[in-house]
């Protein structure tokens, strides 16, 4: 419902406060509700009796979005665009009132929820820290439906839109303040109504720019030259930076163009169209299901141990001040906790800390930080070379090299030092932790974390637990993960875990391609088209190729596999081990521009017969799939969303695609059956379809 | 010799060439395409059979630039062997893209053709493209070109049409045109303009005004009297000086309308025709393009229509019905009493003063009307004659078979 109050000085107060929610969100009740309080707003405008509107909100957040699960259920193409139409005619609606609007924003507003804001005439927002700015739609495949992208393309130019428009990225307030997303801040939040009001009274121009003239303004007309050399840039550069994969990004600048060619009106109905189109394509349904669905699932604690209560680190230690272990400081204590960081020494522990200022120091460069701000997250890092300084820790995370006697060594010694409660944690990418836990008196209180690289920006932790490690500590462990902001996956420990043994699949495809003799380029760009972050020649380079080889010999998975031929070739014939040592598939020299190396062809002999993109790029993604439904199967994993969203912070699996398992939804599961005995015919057993496939397909059954 | 055979014809309907009409919001590539996706389903063309796709626009600038032919096919899928070009003879792109199609089947040296028009006025105004008979001045006197409402009026000047007479004329596209969507006599070549989602934005041409009345009709204002006191009736004038004074009668009411739209139709030889399963619809007999004089601009049918009639070698007599574009009334009237054409075989669905001329598309739309009216008429030989900017005329004779 809202709440519309008209005060003596004829400014009526809209307050929306949506029933049985935590958050107002866009929908058909707050169509409903709007619809009659904007008619009565029309006729006191009219009536002269209406000075202004202010709209608020009586929610921690002024309004969140749209209806997602109206949307991602919505079927009918015909319902979805009648529903934008009258979302756009609502805000244009307000917009033309004839009166200042102001949106007072006394929290986050995102989506269509700051679509609204757009629309109003002026916009205030409370600079708390978790007021969050911004259009995230295309981070779900769709795009803003309401009229926002003609407004943004107008008022901010093709470029500043566009970068909003298409990264989706929330922003906190002074950031959208200084990219043109709202007008003022206020620092006190009781504020906000009376900066609103006097707005308001300073009479100020309310016709907004599209209203003022037919004509199209020379920054955005398309038919001028200048900004038609821009559009053909940017168009080139979103297949760049997408390879078509992302039809959300695409239908956004569309939008924005053609939109530039008609009148205001027309614009924003050609984006209703465009939206309409996003709403039923299989990547919206694919991001929404792995951004929304699944990782909503996730953060519940769909996997996470039930009966215990929730756990927060007040202060945890870290062993080792390398990459990882001063990664996992710094976005620790980004999140409030205290760090002790341990090395040898405490220079060296310094250093890892040095790590942490300078990220910070960026974050104030870039105004989203104050100096203050800095220091005070800077003081939660305590460097030492002392394992005593563990003795308050709720948590010790051990980082240090995939060395099992070191990792042994270092979990007696933590043990000593650390209280009852404290839980021991090896950041470890394949190392058994029922292994290293061998050498703990409190095997239940030990457990693998395997952070990814760089920690700050991959939002994934893998939480591997071993036969002995308790109920409660992996509880605990989920709920540290989630106190760090980054999302738990809680995998068995077998070797290689999850990511890394369904990433392999794909390193190892792209190398039996080669083996067959498929040019080199051709397999890494069939991978790029694919959604994959690179080739697989490239990162088995980047992960070294006798990391890869000892998974194989460890595990003698696939003895027979083809691209072990070649990876054996390499390190052991031809000693190129990848690219720590400069020499893989490519050649790594720093004067020089990174090419592939001279010798590829000779080893590789070209086959005459060049396979198809599309049977290339399916080989990279269908290995994927299978060996994550063998993960399944083998109870590696628990849930569906796991492997999805793992898949595409592990390893960069293709986002638009919605992870490994919704890969083989988007497929068709019949169909990707099929294929696969196609493909296990051609290619041989690493395509042989898992038994939990199978029987699926015979149920008809997806990966929900 | 190769015949030219018609396999198929199809358009969009007309929209409102303004802001507010229906396919305003629609590119002309996509109205193209939509047109190209038509042909090949409704004819399960295999579209690599195509020689050449050529589309007539008489604006041929921004969206509408850039050869829309070449560009609509690689859009609609086609494959990158079929290539496509663009030609411009003004209003009588789209009729001249069919008798350019025809010609080059009937040379032999290609088999199967697809021609027609597009133009998106309300998107693509007029004169977006400038050009020298009108913007350069040095040009614009040489050849005394004037405005074509003042041209047409100063046909019915000459001719002495009279105003009633005009919106008689008007009136009777109007009734014709209304029945004529009434009775569904458009339904076999018009396809509905669906959008991305499959939800129509048009399903039928929304320029007609079936409540029109002579009354209404009179009472709308000249059109071209400013124009024609600003010194365009002065030149007319130099030119025909027999003359004292243009009168102006053309109005909004009695001149073609502003639309958004496209056609196309599926041209090839006999032979190509039965390996791909095509059924001709109609022989192309003539096709001819003229021109005459420039001030008067709007006269070029007639001498188009004569040399195609006497290649076709045939008389007006023999054509049991005619297609004469509604540019405005004077011209078709003038046409009709050069050629005593009897009024139930002229325009016998109405015209662009009814329905809307969207230029370069407006001769493709006539085509199919008339194959279309042959058809539901059982009748044998049709003409189509479209005058253009700067004098010109284009003709074209059907045969059904």
């Amino acid at each position: 419902m809202i709440y519309y109050k008209k005060d003596n000085q004829d400014i009526v107060i809209i307050t929306l406060d949506m029933s049985g929610r935590r958050v107002n969100i866009i929908n058909h009740e707050i169509a409903q509700v709007l619809l009659p309080a904007l008619k009565l707003l029309e006729k006191s405008a009219k009536a002269g009796s209406l000075r202004g509107v202010i709209i608020t909100s009586a929610k921690p957040t002024f309004l969140a979005g749209g209806d997602l699960d109206y949307l991602h259920k919505a079927e009918n193409p015909q319902d979805v665009f009648e529903h934008t139409e009258i979302l756009t005619t609502i805000f244009r609606r307000i917009e033309q009132l004839g009166v200042p609007v102001v949106a007072a924003m006394n929290g986050s507003a995102l989506g269509s929820g700051y679509e609204l804001a757009l629309a109003c005439h002026y916009r205030i927002a409370w600079d708390s820290p978790n007021t969050l700015i911004g259009l995230p739609e295309v981070t779900l495949g769709m795009m803003p439906g309401g009229g926002g992208i003609s407004r943004l393309t107008w008022v901010l130019g093709y470029e500043k839109a566009f970068d909003i428009l298409s990264k989706g990225r929330k922003m906190h307030v002074k950031e959208a303040l200084q990219r043109g997303l709202i007008d003022k801040i206020i620092v006190d939040k009781s504020d906000l109504i009376r900066e609103a009001r006097d707005w308001i009274l300073s009479e100020p121009d309310i016709v907004k720019p599209w209203d003022k003239s037919d004509s199209i303004p020379t920054h955005i007309n398309p038919q001028r030259l200048k900004n038609s050399r821009l559009i053909a840039a940017m168009n080139a550069d979103i297949a760049r930076k997408t390879y078509h994969n992302y039809p959300a990004v695409q239908a956004i600048f569309n939008a924005m163009v053609e939109g530039a060619f008609v009148d205001f009106e027309t614009a924003t109905r050609i984006c209703s169209r465009y939206f309409t189109s996003l709403i039923s394509s299989k990547t919206c349904l694919n991001m929404t299901k792995a951004f929304w669905y699944d990782l909503n699932k996730i953060n519940k604690g769909a996997s996470r141990p039930k009966g215990f209560g929730r756990f927060r680190a007040r202060k945890i230690a870290i062993i080792g001040a390398g990459i990882m272990g001063s990664g996992i400081a710094y976005t620790s204590a980004l999140a409030g906790i205290e760090v002790v960081l341990k090395d040898i020494s405490v220079s060296i522990a310094e250093q890892g800390k040095e790590q942490s200022r300078q990220a910070l120091d960026r974050l104030v460069n870039l105004g989203k930080m104050t100096t203050e701000q800095k220091e005070e997250i800077l003081e939660r890092i305590h460097t030492t070379q002392h394992s005593s300084d563990f003795e308050d820790c709720d948590l010790v995370i051990e980082t240090v090299f995939e060395n099992p006697d070191l990792k042994k060594r270092i979990a007696r010694d933590t043990e000593m030092h650390i209280h009852r409660d404290c839980f021991i944690a090896s950041n470890t990418s394949t190392l058994s932790i029922s292994d290293l836990s061998e050498a703990c008196a409190q095997p239940k209180n030990y457990i693998g974390m395997h952070f990814f690289s760089p920690v700050a920006t991959v939002p994934l932790v893998e939480i591997i637990y071993g036969e002995d490690t308790s109920k409660e500590t992996i509880s605990r462990s989920f709920d540290f993960v989630r106190q760090i902001g980054k999302i738990p996956i809680i995998v068995k420990d077998e070797y290689g875990f999850y990511t890394y043994r369904v990433y392999r699949s794909f390193l190892l495809e792209g190398l039996a391609l080669l083996q067959e003799g498929q040019l080199p380029n051709a397999i890494e760009n069939a991978a790029r088209l694919a959604g994959m972050p690179d080739g697989p020649l490239a990162l088995a380079d980047k992960l070294s190729l006798p990391k890869l080889l000892e998974f194989e010999i460890n595990t003698h998975q696939q003895k027979d596999h083809p691209g072990l031929i070649v990876a054996e070739k390499m390190v052991k014939e031809l000693n190129r081990k990848g690219k720590a040592r400069q020499a893989g598939f490519y050649d790594y020299n720093k004067q020089k521009k990174v090419e592939f190396w001279a010798g590829l062809e000779e080893c590789f002999p070209q086959d005459k017969e060049q396979l198809d993109q599309q049977l290339m790029t399916e080989r990279l993604l269908f290995v994927q799939c299978l060996e994550a439904v063998r993960c399944l199967e083998e109870n590696i994993l628990q849930t569906n969303a796991e492997a999805n969203l793992g898949s595409i912070y592990g390893w960069g699996f293709a986002p638009f695609k919605g992870g490994v398992l919704q890969y083989i939804n988007d497929y068709g599961i019949s169909e990707f059956v099929a294929r696969a005995q196609e493909l296990e015919s051609l290619f041989g057993k690493r395509f042989e379809l898992p038994a939990l496939l199978k029987e699926m397909n015979e149920k008809q059954l997806n990966f929900n | 010799m190769q015949e030219a055979y018609i396999f198929d014809a199809v358009r969009t309907p007309c929209g409102r060439g303004k802001v507010y009409g229906s396919l305003h919001e629609v590119k002309p590539i996509d109205l193209l395409c939509k047109m190209l996706h038509a042909l090949q389903e409704r004819n399960s063309l295999d579209t690599k059979e195509v020689d050449d796709i050529i589309v007539g626009c008489a604006t041929p600038v921004g969206e509408q630039g850039g050869n829309i032919a070449k560009s609509a096919g690689l859009y609609a899928g086609w494959p990158e062997t079929v290539p496509g070009m663009q030609i411009n003879r003004f209003c009588a792109s789209g009729l001249e893209s069919i008798n350019l199609a025809a010609m080059k089947v009937r040379s032999g040296w290609e088999q199967l053709l697809v021609a027609g028009g597009v133009e998106s006025m309300s998107r693509v105004p007029m004169r977006s493209d400038g050009g020298a008979l009108y913007n350069d001045p040095a040009v614009n006197s040489k050849v005394n070109y004037i405005p074509q409402g003042v041209s047409a009026d100063l046909i019915s000047t000459i001719e002495q049409f009279d105003r009633t007479q005009i919106d008689q004329y008007a009136l009777q596209s109007q009734q014709r045109a209304f029945h004529a969507q009434e009775a569904g006599y458009f339904d076999r070549s018009i396809i509905p303009v669906y959008d991305i989602n499959g939800l129509t934005i048009l399903d039928k041409d929304e320029h007609l005004r079936p409540e029109s009345t002579l009354e209404v009709l009179g009472q709308l204002p000249p059109a071209f009297a400013a124009l024609g006191k600003q010194g365009f009736d002065a030149m007319a004038i130099i030119r025909y000086p027999f003359l004292n004074e243009i009168e102006h009668v053309h109005t909004a009411g009695n001149s073609s309308g502003i639309v958004d739209g496209a056609g196309l139709v599926l041209i090839g030889n006999k032979e190509k025709g039965e390996a791909l399963g095509l059924k001709p619809r109609a022989r192309i007999l003539a096709a001819a393009a003229s021109s005459s004089e420039t001030t008067i601009m709007l006269q070029g049918t007639i001498p188009s229509t004569k040399k195609a009639l006497k290649l076709a070698g045939l008389e007006a007599k023999d054509i049991n019905l005619w297609e004469v574009n509604e540019a405005f009334a004077a011209p078709v009237l003038k046409f009709q009493r050069t050629f005593d054409i009897d009024n139930d075989i002229l325009n016998v669905n109405g015209g662009a003063i009814a329905m809307g001329h969207p230029l370069g598309a407006t001769g493709t739309m006539l085509l199919s009307t008339l194959i279309d009216e042959l058809e539901r008429r059982q009748l044998s030989i049709g003409l189509a004659t479209m005058c253009t900017s700067g004098g010109m005329g284009v003709t074209t004779i059907v045969e059904l078979v």
